[in-house]
């Protein structure tokens, strides 16, 4: 019987010890936070430690009197801990700094007081033109205020973050607390560019003359940060609410229905869409033009002491406390994107290899009848004039177009035979390699310029949209699409186009308007027309 | 005598095991699951509410964005006919503003101006602040074609005369998101708020906030000292900018050329 029962336990202990293990393993997750939890518990102090902490601290401090505390004049405590016992950072910092401080604290202790001025900026309202003015920064202390500190307001606001050697946090210096204008050279040292709290934003530097704010030469080397000028230092950035675009082709790109409707035709985009003499139908986009036009609207709130008081006390009590979320408002994508070609652009088939420069025929150097006027003067392209693309419209496209694909190069020859035009590969001169290729391929190129660059509201600007069927297949059915911004109106009857065309306007979904050329004739390889219209600015 | 445990028993048992470790498994990997995929909070706020005091907002713009500091930005004032301004400048007020009312001043810093001439209010007074919190990014030497346009219409000076806070914060509206509608030569377009809503949140929300006006009632009581100072704000820094006529202007002045890039391309060759 004692065997048995000897038995009977051993089998229920394995059955424990088994289900034991099952559990570990199962229940792996909820064992990692257990010790993830014992971990954090670990780094709490210890009852005695806190005990210790208590006895030692002289009262619960709030975060914001904390960090008023001067390291220099804090008495050695140790880490305190609020009444839930998680330990204060902002007391924990400055324990950690308390057996460095003294007169001259060291740039740790300076980080971790400056935490502490940035954590009390918070709760303390200092507009930053009474941290700049130099007769604003504490010269003496107020009777009572023994532990709070003269906060260097001129560091606080106007500290750079800077590079490099120049990237040593100022000290605090009883010097440059007695005198905040910091400057002082009494040591052969510019104390406003490498230790004191005033920081001028401009300082004039030439070379090596040392700075002209001081008059010294001494400082030349050793100013770091200051020394660059910050309207160089930083460079010009650009927004992209502030222009309005027009051309090119947003995604989702635009698809044409089975009866040939468009879809994806968004605001701003500008397409063509042929059909090639085999029957395949295309939609092809050109550049894009951006023009700086920014729009200031406001909003207002009038209250008065009484409705503010009624408004704001439900508030108050809803508003939960501690930091936010902080979007920054980034610029889009638009203009923080590198322009370069794109992939789509450099995986065409052999057409991107081929280009080439045509002949003119003497008809197209001159002016197109059909449109009135003559050229206007941001039309002076050759590529506008007459659809010879040259290297010396980069520049100018450039400039007025946000460039949205590669403008290939093209190579010389000027050959007709029997009406024909005889192409050249690029890179490739030998006879034979032409004939390896059977140039049967559709192509159209698009192109549009602005008449001017910059625009207010009321300002009328000018588009002209050139396009050209640079592939070797008669085209046909071509349909120019223009979708306008929402900030751009179509200034009546000011469409004009090189070629017969039928035209119409039709409102889009931003409450602008969508033009409509159905040109009546196709494009022989060669060829090509431009389109004319004005907007006004909104 | 060994005791024989009955297989069903065994069988009870191991079943029940199996049991409890498969529902353990799933517990576990339940709350596993809770814990990765718990949504984020929603009781988020934003960092600077329209109730800070004037230059908090700027200060702390300042410090999350460095390179505006010592920025220039133009800004225009406009407002009802026959409003003057002056600006703070030297611990007192300067002369009345240009025409265009078309100055530059300190991104982050707090300008307090004093506003006479108010319509039907010949004696009153006012002394709004304005605060330029954000930049633009106008082409390279045509800042001043392009100031940020703060407007005050006779409401908002009746109202402040009357005793109540009016504040506006203008933004940058987005121009690919922009109202359809016209606002050449009219009134800049105005969204009015409840007390309750945060007027810098809602800016937030229809563009990017560049400027803070407020209007209030209070009049300085003391003309020197350190609460004068205070109340001027430090009199930051400000210009005034080059009164540069519009291509209009010069068209009716007969200053615009009009033989300079005209004719056919034909003519000009």
């Amino acid at each position: 019987m004692h065997s048995s029962n000897q038995l009977l336990r051993q089998r229920v202990a394995a059955g424990s010890l088994a289900l034991a293990g099952l559990f570990s393993v199962a229940s792996g997750c909820q064992s990692r936070q257990l010790s993830w939890v014992g971990a954090q518990t670990s780094s709490r102090p210890t009852t005695t430690q806190l005990e210790s902490a208590v006895k030692n601290s002289e009262q619960p401090k709030s975060p914001a009197a904390i960090a008023h505390h001067v390291p220099a004049t804090q008495p050695a405590t140790k880490p305190s801990a609020t009444q839930d016992g998680r330990p204060d950072s902002v007391q924990l910092a400055s324990a950690d700094a308390t057996p460095n401080s003294g007169d001259q604290p060291n740039p740790t202790q300076h980080a971790i007081y400056k935490a502490g001025i940035v954590a009390a900026a918070a709760s303390q309202v200092v507009p930053a033109q009474y941290a700049s003015k130099p007769k604003y920064a504490p010269i003496g202390r107020s009777p009572g205020s023994e532990n709070i500190p003269r906060v260097p307001m001129g560091t606080q606001v106007m500290s750079m973050p800077t590079t490099g050697p120049s990237s040593t946090q100022p000290s605090i210096s009883n010097a440059s607390h007695a005198r905040p204008h910091g400057h002082s050279h009494a040591d052969g040292k510019c104390s406003c560019c490498s230790s004191g709290v005033y920081k001028p934003v401009f300082p004039r530097f030439s070379g090596n003359s040392g700075c002209q704010t001081c008059g010294t030469a001494s400082c030349a080397g050793t100013c770091g940060n200051v020394m660059i000028e910050q309207g160089f230092a930083v460079p010009r950035t650009s927004d992209a609410q502030e222009y309005i675009f027009d051309g090119g082709d947003h995604d989702p790109k635009v698809r044409l229905r089975e009866d040939l409707s468009q879809v994806g035709l968004d605001a701003e985009d500008t397409v063509i869409q042929y059909e090639t003499a085999d029957g395949k139908i295309n939609v092809e986009s050109g550049c894009r033009v951006a023009i700086y036009a920014p729009r200031f609207a406001s909003v207002r709130k009038r209250q008065s002491t009484q409705e503010r008081e009624l408004a704001m006390r439900p508030q108050a009590a809803l508003r939960p406390d501690g930091p936010g979320v902080v979007r920054d408002q980034l610029p889009s994508i638009n203009v923080s994107k590198q322009v370069k070609s794109s992939n789509s652009d450099n995986v065409r088939v052999v057409e991107a290899f081929r280009d080439r420069r045509r002949v003119l025929p003497a008809e197209r150097v001159l002016p197109m009848i059909t449109v009135s006027d003559a050229f206007k003067p941001y039309e002076d392209l050759s590529l506008i004039r007459n659809g010879d693309f040259r290297q010396t419209d980069l520049a100018k496209l450039a400039k007025s177009a946000a460039a949205a694909r590669s403008w290939t190069n093209v190579d010389e020859l000027n050959v007709i035979i029997d009406g024909q035009e005889a192409v050249d590969v690029t890179g490739v001169k030998k006879a034979a390699d032409v004939t390896l290729y059977e140039f049967k391929g559709a192509r159209i190129r698009l192109c549009k310029v602005a008449s001017d660059q910059m625009a207010n509201p009321g300002d009328v600007i000018s588009f002209t949209i050139r396009f050209d069927n640079v592939g070797e297949q008669p085209l046909k059915s071509l349909v120019v699409t223009d979708s306008l911004a929402p900030r751009l109106e179509y200034v009546e009857k000011s469409q004009q186009s090189s070629v017969a065309a039928d035209f119409s306007i039709t409102p889009n979904s931003v409450g602008s308007s969508v033009l409509r050329w159905e040109l009546e004739n196709g494009l022989k390889p060669g060829d090509g027309g431009l389109v004319r219209f004005s907007c006004k600015v909104r | 005598m060994h005791m024989r445990i009955s297989f069903p028993t065994l069988m009870i048992a191991w079943i029940a095991m199996i049991t409890l470790c498969i529902l353990a498994a799933c517990f576990s990997s339940t709350a596993h699951a809770q814990s990765a995929y718990k949504p984020l909070p929603t009781n988020n706020h934003a960092l600077l509410r329209d109730d800070f005091p004037p230059g908090q907002i700027g200060a702390i713009q300042l410090q999350r964005k460095p390179e505006l500091r010592g920025l220039w930005q133009a800004v225009e004032i406009r407002g009802p006919k026959g409003m003057r301004i002056n600006m703070a400048d030297a611990g007192q007020f300067a002369p009345d503003l240009p025409k265009d009312n078309r100055i530059a001043v300190l991104v982050g810093s707090v300008y307090r101006m004093r506003i006479t001439g108010i319509p039907n209010e010949p004696d009153v007074e006012l002394y709004p602040t304005l605060e330029v919190i954000d930049r633009t990014h106008p082409p390279a030497e045509r800042e001043h074609r392009f100031p940020i346009q703060i407007e005050i219409d006779e409401d908002d000076l009746a109202d402040a005369a009357r005793g109540e806070l009016v504040m506006r914060v203008i933004y940058l509206e987005d121009n690919q998101v922009a109202e359809p509608v016209d606002t050449a030569g009219k009134p800049q377009r105005v969204l009015d708020l409840q007390p309750y809503q945060d007027a810098l949140r809602m800016a937030d929300q229809l563009g990017r906030p560049v400027a803070i006006l407020r209007i209030g009632s209070r009049v300085p009581n003391v003309t020197e000292g350190q609460d004068w100072d205070a109340f001027l704000y430090g009199c930051p820094a400000w210009s005034t900018l080059k009164v540069i006529p519009t291509k209009q202007q010069l068209i009716d002045d007969g200053k615009w050329p009009v033989s300079a890039n005209s004719g056919s391309i034909s003519d000009r060759r």
